[in-house]
C-alpha cells in the first residue's frame, strides 16, 4: 500500500525476489573480486624487479621446445658516464633453454655479460665494464643458448645501436 | 596622478613584452621515435638420423615486431660450418635447402641458404615485418622451413663418432 499523503506508491519486493536479487549481487561482487585479483596478479608479474622471477609454478611437465625465441632490438638507450644501467634483458617464458647474454661493441670489446638467465626470468641490471660517452655505438647482443644439462644449442647475434645519452 | 602612473606602466609593458618575444624567438619541438623491437624464433637443435639425406629442422620466423619505420626490413644471416666430431678428423658437410610457400612442391625448391647468406623479412605498412622471410629479389615466395641435406657419399666417408655443429643467426634492422 502506498503512502497516499505523499503521493508515493512503493510496493515492497516479495521475499523470493529479494533473495534472488541478493544472490545476484553476491555473484557479481565475487566475479568482480576475481577479476580484480587476476589483474593484480598480472600487474605484480609485470612489475617484477630485474633479476627476480615469478613464483608461480605449474603442475605439468613442460616439453622441450624445438625453437628458441630471442628478443631483438634496433637500439638500446644507455646512460652516459656511468657503468650502472637500468636495463635488464629477459629470456621469454616459452623457451626451455638457458641464455647467456653478452653485449659487445663493434670492435669486439665486451661491455657486459649476464649470468645464466632461465626461461621466464630477467637478467640483473647491466653493470658495464666501462662507462661510455654520449654517442651512438654500433653493437652486438650475443645470445648463447644451452639446455639445462649444458648442451650448446643454436645461437643468435642481434646487431643494434647503443644510444648513450 | 594615479591614472597617469597607470598609463605609464601599461605603456612600459607594451614595450617590454615585444622585446621579450624578440629576445627569445625560437620554439623547440621534441619527440622520441622508439626503436624497433621483435622476437626472432630459430630452431633450437635437431637430431639428424644417420644416413638421412634430408631432415627438416624447423624455420626461422619473426614475431611480435613493432616500431619498424617505413622502408625498414629485418635481415637474418646464417653462419654454419661442417658437422664435426671431437674424436675423429672427418667432417660431414651439409647444405640448407629452403622450403617455400606457394610452389607446387614446397620442400623441393631450388633455393639454398649458403653460410653467410641472409633471409629478408620485409617491413609492412603497419610498422611490423613479415613473420616469414621472403626470397628476394622476387619477393614472392615465403620461406616455410629449413632442410639439412647431406650426401650419402659424405655419410659413407664419416668415421664413427658423435658429431655436432651449431648455426649462428645474426639479425639486423636494415633499410630496404
Amino acid at each position: 500500500m502506498g503512502d497516499k499523503r505523499s503521493g508515493l506508491h512503493q510496493t515492497p519486493l516479495p521475499k523470493r525476489k529479494r533473495a534472488i536479487a541478493t544472490l545476484l549481487a553476491f555473484f557479481f561482487m565475487a566475479m568482480g573480486g576475481g577479476i580484480y585479483l587476476l589483474m593484480a596478479q598480472e600487474q605484480r608479474l609485470e612489475n617484477l624487479p630485474c633479476g627476480d622471477t615469478a613464483t608461480m609454478t605449474t603442475t605439468f611437465e613442460l616439453q622441450e621446445n624445438p625453437s628458441i625465441a630471442i628478443p631483438g632490438y634496433e637500439g638500446l638507450t644507455l646512460q652516459a658516464d656511468t657503468v650502472k644501467q637500468n636495463i635488464c634483458l629477459n629470456n621469454p617464458s616459452e623457451n626451455t633453454c638457458i641464455f647467456y647474454i653478452t653485449l659487445r661493441l663493434e670492435d669486439g670489446s665486451v661491455l657486459w655479460t649476464s649470468q645464466a638467465v632461465l626461461p621466464g626470468e630477467q637478467s640483473a641490471k647491466m653493470v658495464l665494464n666501462q662507462p661510455l660517452a654520449k654517442e651512438n655505438y654500433p653493437a652486438v647482443l650475443q645470445y648463447d643458448c644451452f639446455t639445462r644439462d649444458g648442451k650448446r644449442l643454436n645461437g643468435v647475434e642481434t646487431k643494434l645501436t647503443l644510444r648513450v645519452k | 596622478m594615479k591614472k597617469t602612473l597607470a598609463a605609464i606602466l601599461i605603456a612600459g609593458m607594451a614595450f617590454i613584452l615585444p622585446l621579450s618575444a624578440l629576445a627569445d624567438g625560437t620554439t623547440t619541438l621534441t619527440t622520441t621515435v622508439p626503436d624497433a623491437t621483435y622476437t626472432l624464433n630459430i630452431p633450437a637443435d635437431q637430431e639428424i638420423p644417420f644416413g638421412a639425406t634430408r631432415t627438416n629442422i624447423g624455420n626461422v620466423t619473426v614475431t611480435d615486431s613493432t616500431g619498424f619505420a617505413e622502408g625498414k626490413n629485418l635481415e637474418v644471416t646464417a653462419v654454419f660450418d661442417e658437422i664435426k666430431c671431437e674424436n675423429t678428423s672427418t667432417t660431414i658437410p651439409y647444405k640448407i635447402r629452403l622450403s617455400l610457400i606457394g610452389i607446387e612442391n614446397p620442400d623441393s625448391s631450388d633455393e639454398y641458404l649458403e653460410s653467410g647468406d641472409f633471409l629478408t623479412f620485409p617491413g609492412t605498412a603497419q610498422g611490423t615485418v613479415e613473420e616469414n622471410a621472403t626470397i628476394l629479389p622476387q619477393g614472392v615466395f615465403g620461406v616455410s622451413g629449413l632442410n639439412i641435406e647431406i650426401n650419402s657419399t659424405d655419410w659413407g666417408q664419416a668415421l664413427a663418432g658423435e658429431y655436432a655443429t651449431t648455426i649462428t643467426f645474426t639479425s639486423e634492422v636494415v633499410a630496404g
